[in-house]
């Protein structure tokens, strides 16, 4: 869907991106993961054409953008900012409608599309004919997603959409980003400078370093086999991730507790996960039973967590 | 009280005067301001692309609006004439600075997100500019061009000065004849034209249109409308164009004596005293009213026509000398009264040039002249007492006081010391009746219309009659003041009426009489 072939970009002698090259396929989720400066943002703008790369070339859907008029190529592309960007003298249902004027659609179609993308993203119906200062931080950068996905574009690009949130109304937005049927099947660049997001939402990371890729891979690739000293540097701080990842749930089970016995999607042999893919797989549900012969503990995540802090102190503890 | 009826008398009597200036001041305004926002605002757009041009624009634009108003009209005179085309071209001028400033910072604090998120969402550039640069940058351009309209409402005041009509005429009238009512007449309307305009420009503020469309439609009408009005009170055709001063234009010894007792009918304009002769050195005006000795006379060309019917009252000069001065020093009389018949206007014209344009000194000018005359005696340099000479301030009193300080030196052991400068009339009076001065030079009309009594009835019958003023003024200041008139040195500087010397022979005009004629016969 997107295929970037080495592509620079140098400002005044700053080198912002430096002989980069990925492919994204179609319906997955790329994340540009990297330090503040390292080009994250250079690289996405690359993508909708708002900067013009200095070699390079940037295909989408198989044509070279600079062979395709810009405007055109950003009308096809959701774009996301971090601060929301959204027009401060147009309504919120005005901002919802701009791609769609631009594309023409009809005055009805319009407004079903916003009355939808408003449901859609759980915002309150009488927000329409409000002006974004009115809106609550998180509200707007909901808003600015309903933007970007107003005309159902198959890409989207993001740069950092939840940067600007608090903790607690990032994860709240983050999981219904997860659940959002409106995400499920498209083309997905996001910037970010948050391991942990990034290892969330991405199916693939690029971790950048100085206008470079480090390695680009699965978040398990990253894990396992880092290329260099320098992702694994990266990664250091993760090392609860890594310790998921290394951990199977028959080591940790003794200190595995029950919640109880809530209803459940999905039940799982302890035998045959690990304890990453648990926690993967609570990203998108809340609950899920383990067994383990004829032993049954219902997990959330948190309760998984305690389970492994307790491991972990025990462990430390014998050593 | 009285004041305010007195006002509202004036008002009601020149109802029509006033509403044709505020519509023409209006209109100045307006026609200007829509030029300066055609040229400002894209050029404003154009720095906001290119940053780099932004100081060098704005620092231009700046200069011009530092430069004093009645100097650009002024610099304007030579290019484009007296009247409109000036006046907007000076408006437009400094209107120019508030609108790019604002157009610029308006649209370069626009939060750099909204801009990229426009962009990105495929918006072409003139869609960005449209749809989000100016709706977001309008109230700052629109609090740029209220600060225009209301700088432009005071500037156009200034519009009376080159004959290009406004409130202006009123104030400026006014303050020359020293008539509040007429200051007033002109202040108070241009004060509440700009209250006015900045108030419902300021509503147009801050309406929230969300596209910029609106605005363009509304805006430019409403100014083409507003523009209009300048127009609405047009000239009535005529070959020849007069320029009066404001304070010409409002006295009876002026443009009404001409109207009434010539039946003079010119198309008039209104234009300051600074502007006034170059302006009919270079046939911008045909007539137009000054003081008979003015060095510009010569300096630009022109001749003064005869009053010969005697509107303008005589103002001949003679020394006036405390009587006590003249007790003590007898011989005073006789050398002052040396000069008397040596000098009429013509001479005095001449003398005046040689001062305020060839730049001599005054004491240069009065030595050569005596000595022209023959009447020139080397300095005794006496011990006698000491005489003191006052003047006002303008070079014709220099020479005189100069010429005097000579006679004096050259004819008896009295020493002399000048006090040039003491302003107007009123100091150099009170000084002489505090004995401050012993004499100083003063003029007939003065006497008579400043500082004596008023008598009107008197007055009007004795003003057409020089000889009559002179024994009048000298009677009274003789018995009020213990002053004496001597005998007059035989130039008459009063109001005239001036025509190119050129264009006066040609048409064989010499005197007011003859101007309304040729105006009769060529209509
Ligand atoms: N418009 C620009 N002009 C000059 N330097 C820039 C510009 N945009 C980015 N840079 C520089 O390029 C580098 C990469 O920037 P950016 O892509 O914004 O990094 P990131 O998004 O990863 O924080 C930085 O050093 C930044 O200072
Ligand atoms: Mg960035």
């Amino acid at each position: 869907m997107i295929s970037v072939k080495k592509i620079s970009k140098t400002f005044d002698k700053t080198i912002a991106v430096k002989q980069l090259s990925f492919n994204v396929a179609e319906g997955e989720t790329l994340i540009l993961l990297g330090t503040s400066g390292c080009g994250k943002t250079t690289t996405l703008k690359m993508l909708n054409h708002l900067i013009t790369p200095d070699e390079g070339s940037v295909f989408v859907n198989g044509k070279d953008n600079k062979l395709v008029n810009p405007e055109e190529l950003r009308l096809g592309i959701g774009y996301v900012l971090q601060n929301h960007g959204l027009f401060p003298h147009y309504t919120i249902a005005q901002n919802m409608a701009i791609v769609p004027q631009l594309l023409k659609w009809e005055k009805e179609k319009i407004r079903k599309r916003t009355d939808e993308l408003i449901e859609k993203l759980h915002l309150p119906t009488d927000i329409k004919n409000k002006f974004p200062y009115q809106l609550s931080g998180g509200q707007q950068q909901r808003v600015g997603l309903a933007r970007a996905l107003a005309a159902n574009p198959p890409i989207l690009l993001m740069d950092e959409p939840f940067g600007a949130l608090d903790p607690i109304t990032r994860n709240k937005i983050k999981s219904e980003f997860l659940t959002l049927d409106e995400l499920q099947n498209k083309t997905i660049v996001m910037v970010t400078h948050d391991v942990q997001e990034a290892f969330e939402l991405g199916d693939q990371i690029c971790l950048m370093d100085e206008g470079e890729i480090l390695q680009i891979g699965t978040p398990k690739e990253l894990l396992e086999k880092p290329k260099s000293e320098k992702v694994k540097n990266f990664l250091k701080d993760q090392q609860l991730q890594l310790s998921l990842k290394t951990l199977s749930l028959l080591e940790i089970w003794p200190q595995i507790e029950s919640i109880g016995k809530p209803p459940v999607q999905e039940v799982l042999d302890a035998n045959e996960h690990h304890l990453w893919s648990v926690f993967e797989k609570l990203a998108n549900q809340k609950h899920i039973l383990l067994k383990l012969k004829k032993e049954e503990k219902t997990v959330t995540s948190t309760s998984l967590m305690w389970a492994l802090e307790k491991y972990k102190t025990l462990n430390d503890g014998t050593n | 009280m009285e004041q305010i009826n007195s006002f509202f008398q004036f008002i009601s009597q020149e109802s029509d005067k006033l509403l044709n200036q505020t519509l023409q001041h209006i209109g100045l305004t307006f026609i200007s301001l829509l030029i300066a926002i055609l040229v400002a605002l894209p050029l404003g757009i154009f720095i906001s692309r290119k940053i780099k041009l932004a100081g060098p624009i704005l620092g231009v634009a700046g200069i011009l609006q530092t430069i004093p108003s009645i100097a650009l009209l002024g610099v304007m005179i030579p290019i484009l004439g007296i009247g409109v085309k000036p006046a907007i071209v000076a408006l437009f001028l400094y209107a120019l600075l508030p609108i790019i400033r604002n157009t610029y910072t308006g649209i370069t604090n626009i939060d750099a997100q909204v801009l990229e998120a426009a962009k990105a969402m495929g918006m072409s550039n003139s869609q960005v500019l449209t749809k989000v640069e100016l709706p977001l940058a309008f109230p700052v351009i629109m609090a740029g061009i209220r600060t225009a309209t209301v700088i432009n409402v005071g500037v156009a005041t200034l519009a009376a000065y080159i004959a290009a009509g406004g409130l202006g005429e009123f104030i400026f009238g006014g303050i020359a004849l020293n008539n509040t009512n007429m200051i007033l007449a002109g202040a108070i309307p241009a004060a509440l034209l700009a209250i006015i305009f900045d108030f419902l420009l300021s509503r147009l503020q801050k309406v929230n249109f969300r596209n910029i469309k609106t605005y363009f439609l509304i805006l430019p009408f409403l100014l083409v409308v507003l523009s209009s009005f300048y127009f609405l009170p047009t000239a009535i055709e005529g070959k020849m164009l007069a320029g009066f001063t404001p304070e010409f234009m409002g006295r009876q010894d002026g443009d009404l004596g001409l109207r009434k007792v010539y039946g003079l009918k010119i198309r008039t304009v209104v234009i300051s005293d600074a502007v006034m002769y170059r302006a009919a050195y270079e046939k911008k005006l045909d007539v137009i009213s000054g003081y008979s000795t003015d060095g510009r006379l010569k300096a630009f060309d022109l001749i003064t026509l005869e009053d010969d019917k005697h509107i303008f009252p005589p103002y001949y000069c003679a020394p006036i000398v405390n009587e006590d001065a003249l007790k003590n020093h007898p011989e005073l009389e006789g050398i002052l009264n040396q000069l008397s018949g040596f000098i009429n206007d013509s001479t005095m014209t001449d003398l005046n040039y040689k001062v305020d344009y060839l730049h001599q000194t005054p004491e240069e000018v009065a030595k050569d002249f005596l000595n022209e005359k023959g009447l020139y005696k080397n300095p005794r340099y006496g011990n006698g007492a000491t005489i003191r000479i006052g003047s006002k301030i303008f070079g014709e009193q220099y020479i005189l006081a100069q010429m005097y300080k000579i006679l004096i030196l050259g004819n008896s052991d009295l020493q002399v010391e000048t006090k040039t400068g003491l302003g107007g009339t009123k100091i150099c009076f009170d000084a002489l009746t505090n004995h401050q001065i012993d004499f100083y030079p003063e003029y007939t009309g003065t006497g008579l219309l400043v500082i004596l009594p008023q008598k009107r009835q008197l007055f009007a019958k004795i003003m057409g009659d020089k000889e009559q003023v002179y024994s009048y003024v000298q009677k009274e200041f003789n018995k009020n003041y213990h002053i004496k008139w001597l005998q007059p040195i035989g130039f008459n500087n009063t109001y005239a009426l001036m025509m190119r010397k050129q264009q006066a022979q040609n048409l064989v005009i010499n005197s007011i009489t003859d101007l309304k004629k040729h105006l009769e016969n060529n209509k």
